[in-house]
């Protein structure tokens, strides 16, 4: 690192690669979604680096990917990718996702299904805390709400996680 | 909020749960808390399951990126040129690429079907006309007034 406490593009990347690949893929729950945030994620830290001010490395990097998922997020909900079915008996079931299932410890597997299972308002905060080791000040800071709905939406995320794990026999 | 009955969660609203777990209480919070739990075995249980779930979480082991994925971004020859976040850049849209090469591919095989299949049939038709034409050749040529009688798929070998 040099002497400015500024890291390179590059030391990030190999330094710090695999926290925000999986932070990213608590996230998304899949590979594919994954490396298309690290990859985002990685460009935005390219541009930053300039006016970046040495601190905690991974809390900025948490918030670059945290950022790049809400902004996918919300063009996702702009555009629509998937149409509502027609005739809603043509639809597939669910199916786990092949990443998932090559995964070979199943108790993972169902702990990130059931995290995807959560409403993105309390996956992200629960992600950023449990995943990222955010503070609750660096979570409210980078998803800009106040300290309080932080608790308060990391608090029933995971009760709504645990009814979750509950439903599918994690707990049993 | 979900309309999945399984997100109808009991009654530990209390959010100062979560963050006694997390060490995000003041002094006084805490001391509330703490109170709490040794008062109400509701309060202590529901506090446990919250532990328990948040422990889950946290001890999920790192998820790996695939094979060589980091290791393409910060390729050396990318670092020494500099030309990482052009690279990076492609590689995002890529995926995206992928999608409409896939879609030019079939219609690039639909049209490659019509060029070949349709002109297919339609050649059909003038090249009998050419073998008829070659076997009336003939047999004015042998003055076989027989040989003119079979049939021109005989000669062509149709059938045989």
């Amino acid at each position: 690192m040099p002497s400015d406490g500024v890291p390179t593009w590059e030391e990030v990347a190999r330094d710090h690669g695999r926290f925000l690949y999986n932070v990213a893929y608590r996230l998304t729950g899949n590979v594919d979604d994954a490396r298309d945030l690290v990859q985002e994620s990685l460009l935005r830290v390219r541009r930053g680096l300039a006016t970046y001010q040495p601190g905690s490395l991974e809390g900025w990097l948490a918030r670059i990917v945290t950022n790049v998922f809400l902004d996918d997020m919300r063009a996702k909900k702009r555009r629509p990718v998937h149409k509502l079915p027609e005739n809603p008996d043509l639809v597939l079931p669910p199916t786990q996702a092949a990443d998932l299932a090559a995964d070979a410890a199943g108790l993972s597997s169902e702990i990130q299904a059931a995290i995807n299972a959560l409403p993105e308002e309390f996956r992200v905060p629960l992600v950023l805390c449990d995943v990222a080791d955010q503070t609750y000040e660096d979570i409210a800071a980078t998803l800009d709400i106040p300290i309080g709905t932080v608790r308060s939406r990391l608090h029933r995320g995971r009760r709504m996680l645990r009814a979750e794990l509950d439903a599918r026999g994690v707990l049993a | 909020m979900s309309d999945d009955p399984v997100f109808d969660v009991a009654p530990f609203d209390d959010p100062r749960g979560s963050a006694y777990l997390d060490d995000e209480l003041d002094a006084t919070e805490r001391r509330e808390v703490a109170a709490l739990i040794d008062a109400d075995p509701e309060w202590a249980r529901g506090l446990d399951e919250l532990a328990q779930t948040r422990t889950l979480v946290r001890q999920l082991a790192m998820a790996e990126p695939p094979p060589g994925f980091l290791e393409s971004l910060v390729a050396p020859a990318a670092v020494s040129t500099g030309a990482t976040v052009t690279d990076l850049d492609a590689v995002r849209h890529r995926r995206r690429r992928r999608a409409t090469g896939a879609l030019a591919g079939v219609a690039a095989a639909a049209a490659l079907l019509v060029a070949v299949v349709v002109p297919g049939v339609a050649r059909t038709r003038p090249a009998l006309a050419t073998d008829v034409r070659v076997h009336q050749a003939g047999v004015a040529a042998s003055s076989d007034p027989v040989s003119g009688l079979a049939p021109l798929g005989t000669s062509m070998r149709f059938g045989r």
